[in-house]
């Protein structure tokens, strides 16, 4: 891997999925810690609508950590178990 | 780790199965059963007559585990187990079973309270409320 890229898959769960016609993907991120909300919305920006968490690597998480080399991003939107 | 989950609804039979296997541990004085059901709910006119559920499997039950160390931790039971249901699970069948044993009453009354708490609120499962015409709406928990 180039210094400074990050390859991850990247799932989209229920409703997310759905509505962006979209389960899974490969993506690159950018270099340095990432608000990860912010980074989806920009871009998917019909995830704006939305309320949605996100993991990664099976850690709930909001913000990537900089040196963070994930394999796995998980876009959720609210739960509704039980 | 544990799968918590079991494809449809949870039969009133595993239920029944599951209190009766616990005859041999004689230490219990108490259990405490949550089910949850699927409501029929009327939503714009329509009725809801099943719920198709999803998840993040891999992450839900890390979460189960989870939630189930630190029910262990602060309660004093002896046995928990959480089932939950995915794919479609009709009106008035059980998508949820959370069962709960101690010694003692007090643990189990306070410990389902908690369990349910933390499993609305972390466990990423998913629900379609299905209508009669098989159009759904999205269900989140309030």
């Amino acid at each position: 891997m180039e210094s400074g890229t990050r390859k991850v898959n990247v799932t989209y769960y229920g409703m997310l999925a759905e509505r962006l016609s979209i389960e899974t993907e490969v993506i690159e991120l950018p270099a340095g810690a990432l608000d990860l909300r912010d980074f989806f919305v920009q871009k998917h920006p019909d995830l704006a609508k939305y309320t949605f968490s996100t993991a990664v690597d099976l850690e709930y998480m909001e913000t990537l950590p900089e040196r963070a080399q994930p394999n796995k991003i998980d876009i959720m939107p609210p739960f509704a178990g039980g | 780790m544990k799968n918590c989950f079991k494809e449809g609804p949870i039969s009133p039979e595993f239920i029944a199965t599951s209190i009766a296997h616990h005859q041999v541990k004689t230490q219990i004085g108490a259990h405490q059963i949550f089910l949850g059901q699927v409501r029929n709910d009327e939503i714009d006119g329509k009725e809801v007559t099943a719920i198709d559920y999803s998840a993040n499997e891999e992450l839900a039950n890390k979460v189960f585990h989870e939630i189930r160390e630190t029910t262990f931790d602060k309660f004093d039971l002896t046995c928990m187990h959480i089932y939950h249901s995915l794919g479609r699970v009709n009106k008035g069948e059980i998508c949820l079973f959370v069962f709960v044993s101690s010694p003692r009453r007090k643990a189990v009354m306070e410990a389902i309270e908690y369990l349910m708490e933390e499993i609305k609120a972390k466990a990423p499962v998913f629900g379609k409320e299905v209508f009669e015409d098989e159009t759904h709406v999205w269900k989140e928990n309030s």
